[in-house]
């Protein structure tokens, strides 16, 4: 009990500092970096859409550093080809045999820059990839890294060129987070410190956590507890977003599964081995905001109206 | 325009809704009341009043309270039928044991009244407007063209002007939301379709059971017969009270002239008493003399002399012990004695006694009382002979009429219950063929009544409510009546009843006393005899056995009565049981074993009141109308008050104390009980006892005006208010204990594994941090 406690409070730092490092790229957006860990933790795969320059890449270049994984970035144009993501076969003149040459995909955190930009054909290869964690090309498959973690960026301003990703891949994602403009104060330290020669040191400084030591996390979030009254409120919530009359398409059933990992995860956080109603509601809006077909389009006004019209256990 | 929008708005078309309701309401009062003869109007604009009270307030009340009530159509639906079967229960219920009939067409108006009501009360959700305007548009035509009252057709004229206005305002607002998306409609749940169903069952076994309504006044007569025969009765076609002679079939038993029945014994009243209660032991002329005085002897046998002529004979209180005979009158094919049509329970009178010697009644003499004069007054196509009132006593309540058909009785006197005030005799339209048989008690002249007889009689009830403690003064009667012997055994009656009337002052109260004494100390028990040498039967009942048949208990009460001064006398008849009513025929059978002993009390100037000191035995009462009953019960209320002020005074404050601090005071014993029940679980820790004190804290807040949203966890908001009250009071937050609950709690509610033991006292010390002090200065606006 006691090792096992001990082991949680390891773990605990560990994420803790994986914490102050991604704060420390992304200034005055402590409920992002939360919200980011708690997606990282539930295995789940993560969506950023907001304007450009506001620290996407640069929260996915943090955390992968972090965590000392494997990290690829694809940008994804129209051009993009789904074998540039998932890799190819190429023809080895030496060994008259086809080898296999592993794209991007073969990472442990992937950041897909701009993938509203990809044409429908090269998303979809991301299907695969992100439900299943594995990669089949030519008939033959590759599993993934088991802690293999998405990070998509998309631009919601851009109409031209664009091809908005269908509900079957964002209902693949398990959040969707704005990160937003910082505040001023934020904005005049990220000033002040830009000033002089570019730091050195924060790139080179040595991962916190290791992809082993994420995936036992991991397993370790999956078994927190959820009581039958929590897990009944869930379903609650679920059948109420698919009678809500602004929702055109309520919860699924993965994306129920999603948001009761992402609550254990949020409860894990917290240190606690069960999950609360207040788990619930407070990963509630990223989980939601990914997968819901909004009519209005405006996920701030349903969602916490869904939740007021459901009752806590 | 303002005042545009006051009356297109929803608010305003609200209140134009709720006027139209009420005026269909107010139609139906009129129409239903008019049933009953000639609205008294104030009484109709005071119950229109108070009824548009509660129905707004209840219809704020709702609205705040309780928004999705009426929401939905099926919402509405279960509203509406919820509302509807209470409301008609409870009529029905009043009505039925207030015996206030009700016609079926005023009672259906009824019943759709209560639709438009509960459609009013929810006429904030603009839906169920134009269903409630829709039935009040039926309602206020149809009421008020059944309404006798002329004024009542002002309501259509005023319907029609308000629902003009209506009508502009409802387009107006249908244009206004023609964009919104129209409500999702569904059927509603299976189970409300059982709801007609349920009012149907509640129809049936509300108030009672179908014979007692029956037996008061008929289930919902419908608007045939004559007024004697209902209240209600609209002389409409049906068979009221003209029931078909049953002149084909000889085993009818309805109480008509002409019809046919089979002849056999007759016994007469005297066979009736000795089968009943075994014949007397007889006495000789040596043992009465030994055990009467020499005076009383001597009365007592001038006294059978007078009334050797009369059939009236002594009555005995000392019998032969053993069970009764009731052979001779069990071999008749039927043993009812008469029938009786009319409400039961009903003490028909035969014979009064007034001289008591310890052992025998004597019967009443007519020489003390001459007999009142008989006039004839024709009531519809009847004639009746109608006693003459006498002097009005003030006493007495709505009349009662009875028919009573004699099967095989030998005797010329006319049962008839308490003051006898007409007499009807179909084809009869003489005085002279009565005569007074004793004081009240009147026969015919001749030597027996004849068989199959059917006699209408209408008698006054003595109505309990008029008699106070100052009025009537229970003084004069007949000198035999007052009679009290001065015999040791006397004076231990009277002794004994003194000391139950200790206290209270001379009056109706005394004797409401004694009588109940008696009723609820003895015991009846029919084959009880005293023994046969017993000189003085009331008191060896009220000293010794304390339990005999009801003719001691009649006995005693007399005797009680008489040594506290009341002048009283002891009466013999028949008691009609209403066990025995057929609904079918309703008729109650009178059987041979029917006879029954009471006594009576003379209320002043010949006016005798009827008491039934025998337990099982109950006296009828006069029937009152609803509003009787309320100005009864406000009467007794503001006597109550009047006579104690002080006390009216001090419970008034502590009333209005509590009513203001009702919230605290139900806080205060709801934490004591949560208290109880921790000391009585000892120091276990368990979930069930940390979610027992959240729930308190939960229900604390919402009393202290801090309800938690529903979409919050209880201790969600436990922490939202810590943190108010810390802004407030920042000692006594106590962070820590309040953290350490809150955590606890969140592991009882939501946890699978049990809470830590070492939050136990945060558990204990938890409505101290979130006390009642703490809430309402978190309440405050500063907070």
């Amino acid at each position: 009990m006691t090792l096992i406690a001990d082991r949680h409070e390891t773990d605990i730092d560990r994420l803790e500092q994986v914490r102050q490092r991604l704060n420390h790229v992304l200034k005055g957006k402590e409920t992002v970096v939360e919200q980011v860990l708690v997606c990282l933790l539930a295995q789940g795969h993560l969506l950023l859409e907001d304007r450009p320059g506001l620290g996407k890449t640069t929260l996915a270049k943090a955390l992968a550093a972090a965590l000392g994984g494997r990290f690829s970035r694809v940008q994804c144009t129209p051009d993009l080809l789904p074998s540039d993501i998932t890799g190819f076969n190429i023809f080895n003149q030496k060994t008259r045999e086809f080898e296999f040459r592993q794209g991007p995909v073969f990472a442990d955190i992937l950041l897909a820059d701009e993938i509203n930009r990809a044409t429908p054909r090269t998303q979809s290869a991301l299907l695969e990839a992100m439900a299943e964690r594995q990669v089949t090309v030519d008939a033959e498959r590759f599993p993934l890294a088991e802690t293999f973690f998405v990070i998509a960026t998309q631009n919601p301003h851009e109409q031209h060129g664009t091809y908005p990703l269908p509900e079957a891949q964002l209902d693949r994602f398990a959040m969707k987070l704005e990160v937003g403009y910082p505040r001023p104060a934020d904005e005049r330290a990220m000033l002040a410190a830009a000033i002089g020669p570019p730091a050195e040191g924060r790139e080179t400084l040595p991962p916190v956590l290791t992809p082993a030591q994420l995936a036992a996390i991991q397993t370790d979030v999956a078994a927190v507890g959820v009581a039958p009254a929590v897990q009944e409120y869930l379903v609650n919530l679920a059948r109420a977003s698919r009678s809500h009359r602004d929702i055109a398409l309520g919860v699924s059933p993965r994306g129920l599964l999603l948001w009761q990992r992402t609550a254990q995860a949020r409860a894990w956080l917290d240190s606690r081995r069960f999950v609360t109603p207040d788990d619930v509601q407070q990963v509630a809006t990223p989980v939601l905001a990914v997968r819901l077909g909004l009519e209005s389009g405006d996920a701030g006004g349903v969602i916490p109206n869904l939740l007021e019209s459901v009752e806590v256990p | 325009m303002p005042d545009d929008d006051h009356l297109h708005g929803r608010a305003g078309n609200r209140w134009l809704t709720i006027a139209l309701a009420g005026l269909a309401c107010s139609a139906v009062e009129v129409a239903v009341r008019g049933l009953h003869g000639p609205v008294d109007q104030r009484a109709f604009i005071v119950g229109v009043v108070i009824l548009a009270g509660i129905v707004i307030t209840v219809g704020e009340l709702l609205r705040r309270t309780w928004p999705a009530v009426g929401a939905t159509p099926r919402s509405r639906l279960a509203w509406v039928g919820g509302f509807v079967g209470v409301a008609v229960s409870i009529e029905l219920a009043v009505r039925g044991l207030l015996g206030d009939p009700l016609l079926l067409d005023g009672f259906l108006l009824i019943a759709l009244r209560d639709v438009v009501i509960a459609l009013m009360v929810v006429a904030h959700h603009p839906a169920a407007r134009p269903a409630c305007v829709g039935f009040a548009t039926f309602l206020v035509v149809f009421a008020s063209a059944s309404a006798h009252a002329i004024w009542a057709q002002g309501f259509v004229v005023a319907f029609a002007v308000i629902g003009v206005c209506w009508l502009v305002g409802t387009h107006w607002e249908t244009l206004e939301r023609r964009l919104e998306a129209s409500s999702r409609q569904s059927l509603p749940r299976r189970w409300l379709l059982l709801l007609p169903l349920g009012v149907l069952a509640a129809l049936l076994i509300v108030p009672v059971s179908a014979r007692q309504i029956r037996q008061a006044d008929g289930f919902m007569p419908t608007s045939g017969g004559q007024r004697d025969a209902s209240a209600a009765a609209t002389s409409g076609v049906g068979d009221g009270d003209a029931l078909v002679a049953g002149l084909d079939n000889i085993r009818s038993f309805a109480p008509i002239e002409n019809a046919p029945f089979m002849t056999s014994h007759e016994p007469s009243l005297y066979d009736l008493f000795d089968d009943t209660y075994n014949e007397p032991v007889k006495k000789t002329k040596m043992e009465r003399a030994i055990s009467l005085a020499n005076q009383e002897r001597i009365r007592s046998e001038d006294h059978s002399m007078a009334t050797s002529r009369r059939p009236g004979r002594e009555f005995s209180t000392v019998r032969r012990a053993g069970e009764p005979s009731r052979r001779r009158i069990a071999d008749l094919d039927s043993r009812a004695i008469l029938q009786v049509k009319g409400r039961v329970p009903a003490h028909l009178k035969l014979e009064s006694f007034d001289r008591y010697d310890g052992v025998a009644w004597q019967p009443e003499e007519m020489t003390s009382w001459h007999g009142l004069d008989l006039s004839l007054k024709t009531i519809g196509e009847q004639t009746w002979a109608m006693v003459a009132p006498g002097v009005d006593v003030e006493i007495d309540g709505a009349p009662e009429v009875h028919a009573l058909r004699i099967i095989r009785f030998d005797t010329n006197r006319i049962p008839a219950p308490e003051r006898l005030a007409a007499v009807h005799l179909d084809h009869l339209n003489r005085t002279d063929l009565f005569l007074w048989a004793q004081p009240g008690i009147l026969r015919m002249d001749r030597e027996k009544l004849p068989e199959l007889l059917t006699v209408h009689v209408q008698s006054q009830l003595v109505d309990p409510w008029r008699l106070t403690e100052s009025f009537p003064r229970f003084q004069g009667g007949p000198e035999a009546c007052r009679e009290r012997g001065d015999d040791p055994q006397s004076q231990a009656v009277q002794a004994l009843a003194e000391s139950w009337v200790a206290g209270l002052p001379r009056g109706w109260r005394q004797i409401e006393r004694v009588v109940r004494r008696i009723r609820e100390d003895f015991t009846l028990d029919q084959a009880a005899r005293v023994s046969p040498d017993c000189t003085h039967s009331a008191a060896e009942f009220l000293l010794e056995t304390r339990r005999g048949p009801d003719y001691l208990f009649a006995t005693a009460t007399v005797c009680a009565l008489r040594s506290l001064g009341y002048p009283a006398r002891l009466v013999s008849g028949f008691y009609a049981d209403p066990k025995r009513y057929d609904a079918r025929s309703d008729h109650t059978a009178v059987m041979a074993g029917d006879v029954h002993v009471w006594a009576e009390v003379h209320a002043g100037w010949g006016r005798w009141i009827p008491l039934e000191p025998t337990p099982g035995y109950t006296l009828l009462a006069p029937r009152h109308t609803l509003m009787a009953h309320l100005a009864h019960g406000c009467g007794l209320a503001v006597a109550a008050i009047w006579g104690h002020p002080v006390a009216a005074l001090a419970a008034l404050a502590i009333l209005m104390t509590a009513a203001w601090y009702r919230r605290l005071v139900a806080d205060i014993g709801d934490e004591a009980l949560w208290r109880l029940r921790s000391l009585w679980h000892g120091d276990t820790m368990s979930p069930t006892a940390v979610v027992s004190a959240v729930r308190l804290l939960d229900r604390r807040c919402r009393r202290a005006g801090l309800p938690r949203p529903r979409h919050l966890t209880p201790t969600r908001w436990l922490g939202i208010v810590h943190e108010r009250i810390a802004a407030v009071t920042p000692v006594a937050a106590e962070p820590a204990l309040a953290q350490a609950f809150v955590r606890a709690a969140d592991v009882a509610l939501y946890a699978t594994t049990p809470p830590d033991h070492s939050s136990l006292s945060s558990v204990r010390a938890a409505p101290t941090v979130w006390s009642w002090r703490h809430l309402m200065a978190a309440r405050r606006p500063s907070a």
